[in-house]
């Protein structure tokens, strides 16, 4: 049983530190302040080839594991959890064609994806739902050769970014997936919703009119959508896990940063036990964080259903995230609850956790099937 | 252009640790990276090399963990790594470690230009770039923060407190230079598993080098450090300096040489 890193990952780990420290710290709080992220950001992840990391090399991916991705999002998130909500919502689309696709959808939309020119999208969320397949009314309509999506969706991550959206629509027996090309005729989005934390992602709503596909861009087959999208969301709460891990490693930073340089009776107040008892409480949460984050990537490169695991981790990624900040903003007092410190931002940011990819609740239902069945 | 880069890996941080019993710096527990301004030696090669072709060699003396700063050179694109590693080596001042590079230098041939860090974050010497070329009998140039080729010339701005001189030399030269430069550039994923993968990183000790081992590390050292220590702050106190302008000025004056401050 190994608990460390190769090589070659704390080569990674050291050279996107180094990224998200020169490139992204320096303005994630104007992305915060903004609400955007800077067009020139996209380029440079482009160069490090971070869109497909995961993926075959004949698609343009990386040929690496999932490990690797989840140390690129760590990192990321550290610096800035909103370009790492993107990142981790553009990995939905390229899952959904590599557990679900023909040969001929992977060839033909798998290299604009993981060369980061186009940015992957998942779309399920309607307004009347964020789980129940019986609730969606976005329908696909067979035309032909066609098929003609009409609905909206909610709440959709990358959804106004140019790219490929994975789309869930009624058939007639039953919920399907659909790719869809965001520029297409009829595909339209609202603003950008203005959120509490993580912003900068570009999280808001699409309004499909007529929009005209065809049949060769059903993914998977009919009627199997639900089932497909509860597996490859177990994929995307690996990257979810790994946004909530950088930013619960984010306020353990500036909570020690904080205890070390703030003197009270003319000591730091890191030596007052209090403020050490809540330390310790952050470490130990991120830590325990840290290894099933790390584990659930172990799992997802295996193969094989890790839906049970990954309702498991990010359950617990996200509260720790929560728990995690507020505890840090703790140790900064009153000034952590201004937005001078960076704990206002993460202690915000962390919060989309619990609910994002299956609020916390549905975690926990699919945590208890799988034991109870 | 062969170029060769000497590159030092270094305690990546600011907060230096001692161990108050050996003097010792604390590493375990810190992350290990490229000396700062070795990575924009490397770069500024590496932007040679792209202008005007050739080949860049990067070399290091430190322990096996050092190979891990060869690693991340290959990453950025130098062609070959050298690591220097021998118990010999060990406690090597700067003396001793220019001797050391400047051997491995000589085994490697003909080259055009050396590229150095003006100073390191944990010695902060800034001696064994200038040492490195006296031993190589190279005219040198330090605190570089531009510089240009334009066939056997080499022209660089040299930084110093009131501005920059305007420095020539034919080459082969060696030159140290600042943060300034430029900014290093970050490899991909891609290129930092070919270099783990597909790239070598030569390991020479003394044998290769054909040294003695008393010529190199403590045996080989001019110099012996006699303690590092972290001076003591005890509580300050407020003097102020009273009178007219030049009273106060003459005042000062003669409290710093008191001190031996001036």
């Amino acid at each position: 049983m190994e608990f460390k890193l190769t090589k070659e990952q704390e080569a990674i780990r050291r050279m996107m530190r180094e990224f998200a420290e020169r490139k992204l710290a320096p303005i994630a709080a104007q992305i915060d302040r903004d609400a955007k992220i800077p067009p020139d950001v996209y380029p440079e992840l482009r160069k490090l080839k971070l869109f497909g990391i995961p993926y075959d090399k004949k698609y343009g991916g990386g040929g690496e594991s999932y490990a690797e991705l989840v140390l690129v999002i760590e990192e990321v998130a550290k610096a800035s959890a909103a370009v790492s909500l993107m990142l981790a919502g553009h990995y939905l689309a390229p899952i959904s064609l590599r557990l679900y696709g023909t040969e001929e959808q992977k060839e033909r939309c798998l290299p604009k994806l993981c060369s980061g020119e186009g940015i992957g999208t998942l779309a399920f969320t309607e307004s009347a739902t964020g789980s129940d397949p019986e609730a969606i009314t976005t329908v696909a309509e067979l035309s032909g050769d066609d098929y003609i999506l009409n609905g909206s969706k909610r709440f959709i991550t990358n959804a106004p970014l140019d790219g490929l959206a994975i789309i869930f629509a009624k058939t007639d027996n039953g919920v399907s997936a659909f790719i869809v090309n965001k520029n297409q005729p009829g595909y339209s989005t609202s603003k950008p919703w203005e959120m509490m934390g993580l912003r900068g992602g570009q999280v808001a709503d699409i309004q499909l009119n007529d929009v005209r596909i065809p049949k060769a861009n059903l993914l998977g087959s009919e009627g199997k959508g639900y089932r497909m999208l509860t597996e490859l969301i177990a994929y995307g709460k690996v990257n979810v896990s790994a946004c909530l891990l950088g930013i619960g490693e984010a306020a353990l930073d500036e909570a020690i940063k904080y205890a070390k340089e703030t003197t009270a009776r003319g000591k730091p107040i890191a030596n007052f036990q209090t403020i050490q008892c809540l330390i310790a409480d952050i470490e130990t949460q991120v830590e325990a964080a840290r290894w099933l984050t790390y584990r659930l990537a172990y799992l997802a490169g295996q193969g094989g259903d890790i839906r049970h695991d990954s309702a498991l981790t990010k359950l617990f990624a996200s509260e720790m995230a929560t728990a995690v900040t507020s505890k840090a903003l703790q140790v900064h007092g009153s000034y952590g609850y201004t937005k001078e410190f960076k704990i206002e931002r993460l202690y915000r940011d962390a919060r989309f956790g619990e609910i994002i990819e299956g609020v916390s609740e549905i975690q926990r239902v699919i945590i208890a099937a799988s034991l109870l069945r | 252009m062969n170029i060769i880069v000497c590159l030092k890996q270094v305690p990546g941080t600011n907060d230096m640790r001692l161990d108050p019993e050996t003097g010792s710096l604390i590493r375990e527990g810190v992350p290990s990276i490229i000396n700062p301004e070795d990575r924009n030696a490397l770069e500024e090669a590496l932007l040679l090399k792209e202008e005007h072709g050739g080949n860049v060699v990067a070399v290091s003396m430190g322990p096996p963990q050092a190979e891990e700063a060869l690693r991340d050179a290959l990453a950025m694109g130098a062609d070959e790594a050298i690591l220097l590693c021998d118990k010999a080596f060990a406690g090597s001042d700067t003396l001793a470690t220019s001797f050391t590079l400047g051997t491995a230098i000589k085994k490697l041939g003909e080259f055009d230009l050396i590229l150095c860090g003006t100073k390191t974050l944990d010695g902060n010497t800034g001696q064994v770039g200038p040492q490195l070329a006296e031993f190589l009998d190279l005219p040198q140039i330090t605190y570089a923060r531009r510089v240009e080729v334009q066939g056997e010339i080499l022209r660089a701005e040299r930084a110093f407190e009131e501005g920059y001189e305007l420095m020539e030399t034919r080459l082969p030269a060696l030159v140290t230079v600042t943060k300034e430069i430029n900014e290093p550039r970050i490899p991909s994923i891609e290129q930092i598993m070919q270099s783990y993968r597909e790239k070598e990183v030569r390991i020479w000790g003394t044998p290769d080098l054909g040294v003695d081992e008393h010529s190199v590390g403590l045996d080989g050292s001019a110099t012996k450090m006699g303690k590092i220590y972290k001076p003591e702050f005890g509580k300050g106190k407020v003097e102020f300096i009273e009178g007219s302008t030049e009273d106060m000025v003459q005042g000062l004056l003669a409290k710093l040489e008191e001190r031996h401050l001036i």
